[in-house]
């Protein structure tokens, strides 16, 4: 369904200043060519109008972009529709805090995408409005949360898209669907705006064509947020061009027993090649065991379940959402959340008010989160003695839709490799390196230390200038 | 589980366990069950306080040893309910 490669923001640039008339005219084909593309890839669930000429800063410096954001991040009078129809017609008032900075800087939001309801699930295949499929095959998972918008930057819909990662819902679709996705350091973004789903996880990341775009993104958006108590202060990313930055002497630690986690033989066979590259850039390897990370979906479970059913208390008709039909105030909640909420969410509730229940919470979500304190420990230790950690993204390439709706633990399994970090609330980059024999992407996922945002990007804009990929594609 | 359980789970989440998908409902609860117990169970049960995943496990007591600070989870108990987010009660009130 990709027929030609739309460019990256840097190389979009360096054209327009090429020649300005010749680069409207390739834009104007790439957004007709776009909109006729989307009824087949369903990553777009509504166009946003374009703003007036004078609302849009000229010489922002992220001027004449156009980008999508996920239906959960709100902006002033679109959709935020988080996939639920119980919000299907809900409007946000205002701009969240990375919208209205994006939008300073010159950004033109032109869509909002599709994905799982509230952000639960790893396919989009739990939305309630619009469903993403895979732009290398539409028969294969877009990934998800974030699917549509990791399509919608696949297909060249938009140059970036924003999308929230709980457990890996950046990374995990932008390796289905061979995008770029950056999920930053927890508070280093503020979520003023940003509809929760588990508090304690959830960052705003970024989706796009190479890391040099994702991190013009992030630097623009991040930063301290007086209406984000949990946002952190930060010295702030610079403001310069990304310098790419070179792996000779970089401890790079590696998965050593990632035959034991029931990974795909082509995914393994992928991770040994990057392996080999890194080597042959220079990095020295340190493997080391992933024991710990056997506890994380256990830990993600229990606290995801938990903190998403406290959070979506309140949406109980009254400001919000779907009202239902009944005698009492009781009464019309549970219609309308009943009516409204999708099956998936409904379960996560249910699995949340379980485990906060008297005589489970000590069993379940205490234990989590020692469990929880324990992981974050282990990485720490890890990062004591080395710089970077480099492993799959996910541990099959996408998968056929359809396949994992009925079995939790196999939904969950997609995003084995991601939920360490997020439950460490590190900054982790998915970059594309390669493909499958079937020609799918595959990812290779790069882990930092805490608010190390900076080298992480340089050294993954080395890698992929290494792989011939970057901002020249295009 | 039984059916009293499930039902008093779903009037806790304000839901309605009509149309819902009981054996399915079970085999998710049977599977976070199984999931949770193979973590390692906790010496003991006091709760630890939230603070940044970023912030030291260590800080330097009083007589210049270093001591434990509680915890490093950012678990953000009482805290999350606070989180700005949208929708989010108040919003709407400017």
């Amino acid at each position: 369904m990709i027929d030609g490669p739309a460019p990256t923001m840097a190389r979009a640039r360096r054209l327009r200043q090429e020649d300005a008339a010749a680069f409207q005219v390739h834009e104007y084909r790439r957004l007709e060519e776009s909109r006729a593309r989307q009824q087949a890839l369903g990553a777009i669930t509504h166009w946003l109008p374009a703003p007036g000429a004078t609302k849009v800063p000229q010489a922002g410096p992220l001027s004449g972009f156009d980008a999508a954001l996920k239906a959960n991040i709100a902006a002033a009078g679109a959709p935020t529709h988080c996939g639920s129809l119980f919000l299907e017609d809900y409007r946000s008032p205002f701009d969240a805090t990375v919208v209205r900075r994006l939008r300073e800087a010159g950004v033109h939001f032109s869509a909002v995408t599709a994905m799982d309801e509230f952000g639960m699930g790893s396919s989009s295949e739990f939305s309630q409005i619009g469903r993403p499929v895979n732009p290398h095959d539409p028969r294969l998972s877009a990934g998800g949360s974030s699917g549509g918008s990791a399509a919608a930057v696949a297909a060249g819909h938009v140059y970036f898209a924003l999308g929230s990662d709980t457990g890996g819902s950046v990374r995990q679709p932008a390796h289905c669907c061979g995008v770029v996705g950056l999920k930053p350091t927890w508070g280093r973004v503020s979520r003023h705006g940003l509809v929760a789903f588990a508090s304690s996880l959830d960052t705003i990341g970024v989706l796009a064509r190479c890391v040099a775009d994702a991190w013009d993104v992030l630097r623009t958006m991040a930063g301290a947020d007086p209406l984000d108590a949990t946002s952190q202060d930060q010295p702030a990313l610079e403001s310069d061009y990304l310098t790419e930055q070179s792996w000779r002497g970089v401890v790079c630690a590696v998965p050593e027993d990632l035959e034991a986690w029931d990974v795909d033989h082509a995914v393994l066979a992928h991770q040994k090649e990057n392996e080999a590259h890194l080597r042959s850039l220079g990095a020295t390897l340190q493997p080391v065991p992933l024991k710990r990370w056997g506890d994380g979906l256990a830990i993600y479970t229990v606290l995801n379940a938990a903190q998403a059913a406290s959070n979506l208390q309140r949406f109980d008709g009254t400001l919000y959402g779907r009202r239902g039909a009944g005698s009492s105030h009781r009464e019309s909640l549970v219609a309308g959340r009943t009516a409204g909420f999708g099956p998936e969410v409904q379960r996560r509730i249910l699995l949340g008010c379980h485990v906060l229940s008297g005589g489970f919470r000590d069993r379940y979500y205490l234990r989590a989160r020692a469990g929880r304190q324990a992981l974050t420990e282990n990485f720490r230790h890890l990062f004591g003695g080395a710089d970077i950690l480099a492993g799959p993204t996910a541990p099959t390439a996408a998968f056929p839709l359809g396949t994992r709706l009925r079995d939790p633990v196999a939904m969950r399994r997609s995003d084995i490799f991601t939920v360490p970090a997020s439950l460490a609330g590190l900054p982790a980059v998915s970059l594309p390196t390669g493909t499958d024999p079937a020609g799918l992407p595959l990812s290779l996922q790069l882990v930092a230390p805490w608010w190390r945002e900076r080298r992480l990007c340089a050294l993954a804009a080395s890698l992929e200038s290494s792989l011939g990929k970057g901002d020249s594609r295009g | 589980m039984d059916i009293s359980r499930l039902e008093k789970l779903a009037a806790l989440g304000g839901l309605s366990l009509e149309g819902t998908d009981r054996e399915r409902l079970r085999l998710e609860i049977s599977a976070l069950e199984a999931l949770a117990a193979t973590l390692p169970a906790m010496e003991d049960e006091e709760e630890p306080g939230p603070s940044h995943p970023a912030a030291p496990l260590e800080r330097e007591a009083a007589d210049g040893d270093r001591e434990l600070v509680s915890d490093n989870t950012p678990a953000m108990d009482g805290v999350f309910f606070l989180t700005p987010g949208v929708p989010h009660r108040g919003d709407r009130d400017d």
